[in-house]
């Protein structure tokens, strides 16, 4: 991790207006930004998917821990047959759309266990019926679906305030950072996600984009 | 910590637990995603089934009659012995009655208890009611505290191989990944089951006192 947000904004600048930026470029830094966050997510994802595929871990720069969120119990239990079940409201998060939802990590209690994940809700129909590998207190489980986090095993008697940690990779967001804060990317991606936004500009601007008369007029 | 504590600790105490079973298959299965390592603490119990009791399996259990019944353990496998007693703590003959209730009226048996059993229970003849607890010794799967079996230590690489038999199968793989995971699995549960029957030097000298002895047993002390 080292290119601050500015030092990505101004090397799409440069290589879209080949070295010669006017000074009233047109160009404005959102639209920028905005590239610069699609092609981040695109080419990251990629990478970690392909890392995920290789049998590799993650590497932890993309990873975040958010430490004790809250179990809730549902109020309306969409499927009845379920019981009433325990989520962790990850709205606030952003999670990486990554193969087989691992963009969520890992799950685990305030102690560290690991809380396994079945990514595969239809699986867990079949591990109900096996009785050592159905959730359990001892035998926690956790699926996704949407912003929330089911965990299954704790039953309807939860007493106390459970609590769980989350490890998850999150979005590359670009437009909430200031100029001077770095880029949650790795340099080896840097240089291959600043050739896909010089494309993307291109493309859009047309591919002979270039002002180098400082008029007051985009060219 | 005293010397009990350190023996539950220690990599050689008896039992092994389903998660250090599970952990064990995982670190020669890489490949498995955690939804499917779930599976794991199931294909353990299953290879358990295959492999079998030793004496390190016996347990012996005080149970209170109710209702001329005596409830079987759940975690029971198979009987060795029973014995009956009333209140006093005088124990009680009984016959063994097979199926459910004795048909037959025997003569000269009127003084022993009847005792026969279904899948939960033993029961006890009309000439039991003055039982009041039995003395159970049997082969019982062990639990821990969170009622999840405990494994023989020497089971353990046979349970490996046949986590990774399932595992194989389930992958689909090619035949011989198939076939060298069986191989591995039969090879290993014959030496657990043999570990299963190899007594210790104790039970050993006694078995070699009782049965191999060519020395005459009579104790002319005792006529």
């Amino acid at each position: 991790m080292g290119k601050t947000k500015q030092e990505l904004v101004s090397d799409i600048e440069l290589r879209v207006t080949r070295a010669k930026p006017s000074d009233d470029l047109e160009l404005e830094q959102s639209q920028v930004i905005h590239w610069l966050e699609v092609a981040a997510n695109s080419v990251v994802a990629d990478y970690l998917n392909k890392k995920l595929r290789s049998k590799k871990i993650i590497p932890p720069e993309y990873i975040e821990k958010v430490l004790a969120v809250q179990l809730n119990k549902e109020t309306a239990p969409s499927n009845t047959d379920e019981g009433i079940r325990h989520y962790l409201d990850f709205s606030s998060y952003n999670v990486m759309p990554l193969e087989m939802d691992q963009g969520i990590v890992r799950v685990s209690t305030l102690t560290g266990k690991r809380i396994n994940a079945i990514r595969d809700e239809d699986h867990l129909d079949t591990m109900k019926h096996l009785y050592f590998s159905k959730p359990s207190r001892e035998n926690l489980l956790w699926y996704r679906e949407g912003d929330e986090i089911f965990i299954q095993g704790y039953g309807n008697s939860i007493t106390t305030a459970v609590k769980l940690n989350v490890f998850y990779v999150p979005t590359i967001d670009i437009s909430s950072l200031s100029d001077t804060d770095e880029v949650q990317i790795t340099d080896d991606l840097v240089a291959i996600i600043l050739d896909v936004v010089e494309d993307m500009a291109l493309r859009q601007l047309g591919a002979d984009f270039e002002d180098l008369q400082n008029d007051g007029t985009q060219a | 910590m005293n010397s009990v504590e350190l023996f539950i600790d220690s990599p050689t105490k008896p039992f092994l637990n389903i998660d250090e079973i599970v952990a064990h298959a995982e670190s020669i299965i890489d490949d498995a995603d955690e939804g499917i390592k779930v599976l794991f603490r199931q294909w353990a119990w299953l290879g358990e089934q295959q492999l079998g009791f030793g004496s390190v399996n016996e347990e012996t259990k005080d149970i209170v009659v109710e209702d001329l019944s005596i409830r079987k353990p759940s975690h029971m496998a198979s009987a060795i012995d029973v014995a009956l007693f009333d209140s006093s703590g005088a124990e009680f003959q009984y016959k063994y009655q097979f199926g459910k209730k004795r048909i037959h009226n025997e003569d000269g048996s009127q003084s022993k208890i009847d005792l026969s059993e279904d899948a939960y229970f033993y029961h006890l003849g009309s000439n039991g009611s003055g039982i009041t607890h039995a003395k159970l010794r049997f082969y019982s799967y062990p639990i821990d505290e969170d009622n999840n079996p405990m494994f023989p230590n020497h089971h353990l690489f046979a349970l490996m191989m046949f986590i990774k038999w399932m595992w194989e199968l389930r992958k689909s793989s090619n035949q011989s990944a198939i076939g060298m995971a069986y191989t591995n699995w039969i090879q290993q549960s014959t030496k657990a089951k043999a570990a299963n029957k190899m007594p210790d030097q104790l039970k050993g000298e006694e078995i070699a006192k009782t049965w191999m002895s060519m020395i005459d047993k009579v104790r002319h002390y005792d006529f």
